[in-house]
């Protein structure tokens, strides 16, 4: 074993492009990812746009119905799978280290391998657009359209086998973040002391490692089905269609808290932050934020209202849907409680998280309406469905997300976003959301369905449209604010370690925070600590200025970067491009996946105490 | 594997790695769990044979469910040897492991290309399509085991593992033994209650 | 603060461990015999054993979590984050089960209504190459052959035509062709008014069948199932004068592609 692996030494620079593809440092991996993500946001927007130039005006030929379905599937599929939840990584890999005073996440190279193996599988998926196969069933892909007798091209192939690649990149992730929260918080930093986006990234990480298994199963029958013969989804066999749409909304419901608890997370750390007071009602945050987790498990069937399981089923989760809103309801009102008499100041970063909590709230509201089945009935597969979800995914997730960026940004390059730039794509984004979406739920109830391609100018339905594809417009020139708003700060000035006097461990430290994050690790004794810190120094007469001191970088050891990550992923890779064109190719990257692990197992240490 | 180890701090006290492997495992409770529930809603809905008790052939599986309740018992002495700093006797009872793993694999060959001779496909109906996907999955998480049990004893035999690697023996245990309870599951439901399901008596409609 | 706890827990010692092989053992063989007919207790037990043997086997599983697993004698956290996924894993199923068993969601009957009983493999084989589903060739009638061209429009879900017409007794070939990139199309020669009824069970029949019901009385004359950009043809004997109709039953496509056959 010695001879693979003392082929290449072990990588111990840091600069560089070699430096990028073998770092294991939670900073690194977050730029990663967040790059990445808004790479995938441009092409999902993209194929926004397209629907929305379609749906512009009745009787539409901008395109056909075949590039349509495939528009609205890679828009969804792309927007849940390499947006969003990249985004949500990229700030669990950037500041949950931080936020517990840790110096790296619990597995470094596991972390790494989670990055490659989602950018692998991400292209994976591209590459159906390479052969003209693109997915066409929608992201949620229902039985037995996606049989090969109704989808004869390899696009739902393309689909299954590359979300199985991204599944196993987003479980390696989260296992990596239970074991890094449980078990590596700074002394005195008890579960109820944590900052809440870490209690929100604990929640999510067990959702997820809990929850894609399902969908693996489903994906595989579908595989299955697809390929080798077997009759899972086929009535005439004795199959059932309804099974995938259970085994897909297993996963599916927890899936959307999975997308929303980070947004959640980041604005409960933006909200104090802002309100300059520390968040009301934390243990209730908390213990509100578990209670989604658990009964999200429970409420899977409202997707299926209208599929014909029966008076009792449709019942029971109508009742756990409306009951699965309490905890949410708990979140808001504390969080209005948090700015309720504080010395609110209306950054960037707060008028996102303002954003978020105002268009939840809309969100929330149009699906309190659907847990109830018998109104389901009549919103299902309509754009009020269309209405709630965006309001809910981008008003929640993407302004969260945004909310998120803008304020840990400066913690990040040490520079700030442009704030004139910040809220001009604030209201540009908030704006052009509503104008988007909103006519959308009047669209629903007059009678439109989802999924269409085109519709006739006698419903009447034409107006609403042209609003919504004018707001896509202003939507488009947000990005752009926002996009040139990131590129400007390459000569921006730069910013103290703490510019916004803010409660958690990563602004005491540099920006941008050293390799080895903290110089010492830092002893918890409650919540908010750093508040804490700044208190007590002003109270002695010493206010604290200066973020910790850097001492040299050597003399703290940290994990060696290492390239049997991105080895490893372009086996799992190989793996799922073998299944899509020849076998042979799965054998191939399965030696290599094999060689990588036995690679990574006895990879020599740099340094003498790394065992990692 | 893991280099001499200084106790790293951890908030619990307890080991990264083992703590992975636990949440691994319960993770992996779902995957089975679902690929369990596929075959129990399934159950009964084949619309052409060959059904359960047509073929299932309960005293042979019976057979191999004991080999591997006794490669359990051999993972344990393993474990037990890697602490006893008995270098002959954790290869030996590594090997022991991945011989009686092997056989309960070569069982499921052998059960696997019977009922393939007896016209039970992956195709043929949805029993087959069940049995097959979950006992196969079954089988390849096995399989992998049997690589690392391999693995690990070749690594042993090197005298390379000992009283301070013993986590790295401990947590091959915890998943083989995650493998064997799997099977302790899928013995009972498919074999000692569903095998004896039975298909129609009648052709129907007369 | 907490540094690693040095593993000198509890194990069980090695005599131990070989009792609790001994009792693993133990359980398997009560399992079989409660299982087995010759063993005579299974007759006793009706659906009683059901519980019986689930709780033998759960007893099989916590006792190899808790010793050889050794959660009895390490930190509880391991338990929770294991117990948690497993307790999922179990509530989810039974919830799955329960909607698809229970609940009137009638999802059952239809295997019960349909499901043939197994014969050995070899007679299973024989019987089913005795029923043909392609066209029927007939000895051609007094008339003389009659051929018929008709073809699938484009992409639509539509015939060229919504009429063709025959006298009664005489041979006719239909040609059909399937100009069609996409999409699979047959054509089938039904009764009046069966078109929907007779392509809702051709959809039962699958793809195999041509998703024609096999040996059906209302279908007079079928095509196979055309793939795209291919022409098949079907030669029968037109039937006592009257209205039939034609239609692709292709799941989905009666709707719109179907016309009349007219037989004078």
């Amino acid at each position: 074993m010695a001879a693979i692996t003392g082929v290449i030494s072990r990588p111990t620079s840091y600069a560089g492009v070699w430096s990028w593809i073998t770092t294991v440092d939670h900073k690194r991996i977050a730029v990663l990812y967040g790059a990445t993500a808004l790479v995938f946001l441009m092409i999902a927007g993209v194929e926004a746009g397209v629907i929305r130039m379609q749906l512009s005006s009745a009787d539409n030929d901008l395109i056909g119905a075949g590039r349509f379905n495939q528009m609205f599937t890679m828009h969804a599929t792309v927007m849940i799978f390499m947006v969003i939840m990249p985004l949500s990584v990229s700030f669990f890999n950037f500041v949950i280290p931080l936020a517990i005073g840790a110096r790296d996440v619990a597995f470094p190279r596991l972390n790494a391998l989670s990055y490659w193996i989602f950018l692998f599988g991400a292209i994976l998926m591209h590459m159906a657009f390479l052969v003209d196969q693109v997915p066409d069933a929608g992201w949620f892909s229902y039985a037995n359209l996606t049989e090969k007798p109704f989808s004869v091209n390899r696009g739902l192939d393309y689909w299954s086998i590359s979300l199985l690649v991204l599944g196993s990149s987003s479980v390696a992730g989260a296992l990596n973040f239970v074991v890094t929260i449980i078990n590596m918080r700074a002394p005195g930093m008890s579960m109820m002391r944590m900052p809440v986006f870490v209690w929100m990234t604990l929640i999510t990480s067990l959702l997820l490692v809990l929850a894609f298994p399902v969908i693996t199963v489903g994906l595989i029958e579908l595989t299955m089905d697809r390929n080798f013969g077997t009759h899972f989804f086929i009535p005439a066999e004795g199959g059932d269609p309804i099974l995938w749409q259970h085994l897909f909304w297993v996963f599916g419901h927890p899936e959307v808290y999975i997308l929303i608890l980070p947004a959640m997370g980041i604005v409960s750390e933006v909200l104090p932050t802002f309100s300059g007071k520390p968040l009301f009602g934390y243990p209730f945050i908390v213990f509100s934020g578990i209670v989604i987790g658990i009964m999200g498990w429970a409420v899977w069937s409202h997707h299926m209202f209208t599929v014909g399981l029966g008076p009792v089923a449709n019942s029971v989760f109508t009742i756990t849907t409306m009951l699965i809103g309490v905890p949410t309801g708990i979140k808001i009102f504390n969080w209005i409680g948090t700015m309720w008499k504080g010395a609110v100041e209306f950054t960037s970063p707060m008028l996102f998280a303002l954003g978020f909590v105002s268009l939840f709230i809309i969100g929330g509201l149009s699906g309190v309406s659907h847990a109830v089945s018998p109104s389901d009935f009549q919103q299902q597969d309509t754009y009020y469905i269309v209405a709630h979800l965006h309001y809910v995914l981008f008003g929640g997730s993407i302004f969260g997300a945004f909310a998120g960026i803008y304020y840990w940004y400066p913690k990040l390059t040490g520079r700030m976003l442009s704030e004139t730039l910040g809220k001009l794509n604030f209201w540009l984004m908030f704006i052009g959301m509503n104008l988007t979406f909103f006519p959308m739920h009047f669209l629903g109830l007059n009678g439109m369905p989802r999924r269409i391609y085109t519709y006739s100018a006698e419903f009447g339905w034409e107006n609403m449209n042209q609003l919504a594809s004018l707001g896509y417009i202003v939507l488009f020139l947000s990005f752009v604010v926002f996009f040139v708003n990131i590129w400007q700060t390459r000569n921006a000035r730069r910013v103290s370690h703490d510019p916004w006097d803010a409660p958690g461990l990563e602004w005491s430290i540099a920006s941008p925070p050293p390799a080895y994050n903290f110089a010492e690790i830092p002893q918890v004794e409650g919540l908010d600590q750093y508040w804490i810190d700044k208190q007590k120094a002003r109270d002695a007469g010493t206010p604290l200025t200066e973020p910790e001191a850097l001492v040299d970088p050597d003399s703290i050891h940290m994990p060696s970067p290492s390239y049997w990550p991105i080895f490893v992923a372009v086996g799992v890779a190989l793996i799922g491009g073998g299944l899509l064109s020849h076998y042979a190719i799965s054998f191939v990257g399965g030696a290599i996946t094999m060689m990588g692990v036995i690679g990574w197992g006895n990879e020599p240490a740099t340094a003498p105490s790394d065992h990692h | 594997m893991a280099h001499a180890v200084e106790p790293e701090y951890t908030t619990t006290g307890l080991n990264h790695r083992k703590l992975l492997m636990w949440v691994f495992l319960g993770s992996d409770c779902l995957f089975f769990g679902a690929l369990i529930a596929t075959y129990m809603v399934y159950r009964g809905q084949s619309l052409t044979g060959p059904y359960p008790i047509d073929i299932i052939n309960v005293p042979v599986t019976t057979i191999s469910t004991f080999v591997l309740l006794m490669s359990s018992f051999a993972m344990v002495q393993a474990l037990a040897a890697t602490h006893a700093d008995n270098k002959r006797a954790i290869v030996g009872w590594l090997v022991a492991t991945a011989v009686l793993g092997s056989i309960f694999i070569g069982f499921q060959i052998v059960e696997f290309n019977t009922f393939k001779n007896e016209g039970l496909t992956l195709g043929g109906n949805l029993f087959g399509a069940t049995f097959f996907t979950l006992t196969g999955f079954h089988g390849a998480h096995v399989t992998l085991g049997i690589i690392w049990l391999v693995a690990m004893a070749i690594v042993a035999n090197k005298g390379r593992v000992g009283p301070n690697s013993a986590l790295d023996i401990e947590l091959l245990g915890l998943y083989w033994h995650f493998v064997d309870i799997v099977w302790i599951v899928i013995f009972t439901l498919l074999y000692l209650i569903a095998g004896f399901d039975a298909g129609p008596a009648a052709v129907p409609g007369g | 603060m907490a540094h690693e706890i040095e593993h000198t827990t509890n194990h069980p010692s090695f005599k131990q461990y070989v009792l609790i092989a001994i009792i693993l053992f133990a359980i398997t063989i009560v399992e079989f015999l409660l299982i087995w007919g010759r063993a005579g207790i299974v007759d006793y037990l009706g659906a009683s054993k059901i519980p019986l043997l689930v709780g033998l086997s759960t007893v099989k599983f916590a006792i190899v979590i808790m010793y050889y697993m050794h959660l009895k004698f390490d930190h509880r956290l391991f338990g929770t984050v294991f117990i948690g996924g497993l307790a999922l894993a179990f509530l989810v199923g039974i919830a799955l089960l329960g909607l698809f068993v229970g609940f009137g969601g009638g999802q059952r009957t239809y295997a019960e209504d349909r499901a043939i009983p197994y014969t050995e493999h070899e007679e299973h084989e024989a019987a089913e190459t005795t029923t043909p589903a392609t066209g029927e060739t007939e000895t051609p009638a007094a008339t003389g052959p009659l051929a018929i061209s008709i073809s699938a429009v484009g992409e639509t879900l539509a015939f060229d035509t919504d009429s063709i017409t025959a006298d009664s007794g005489s041979e006719v070939t239909i040609t059909f062709n399937n100009p069609s990139a996409n999409n699979q199309h047959n054509l089938v020669i039904v009764q009046e008014g069966m078109k929907d009824a007779v392509a809702a069970d051709g959809t039962a029949a699958g793809p195999a069948n041509n998703w024609v019901p096999p040996g059906d009385a209302r279908v007079i004359a079928n095509t196979i199932l055309l793939d795209p950009e291919t022409s098949g043809e079907v030669t029968f004997t037109a039937p006592a004068s009257g209205t039939y109709q034609f239609v692709c039953t292709f799941p989905g496509h009666n709707f719109t592609m179907f016309g009349n056959f007219i037989v004078n």
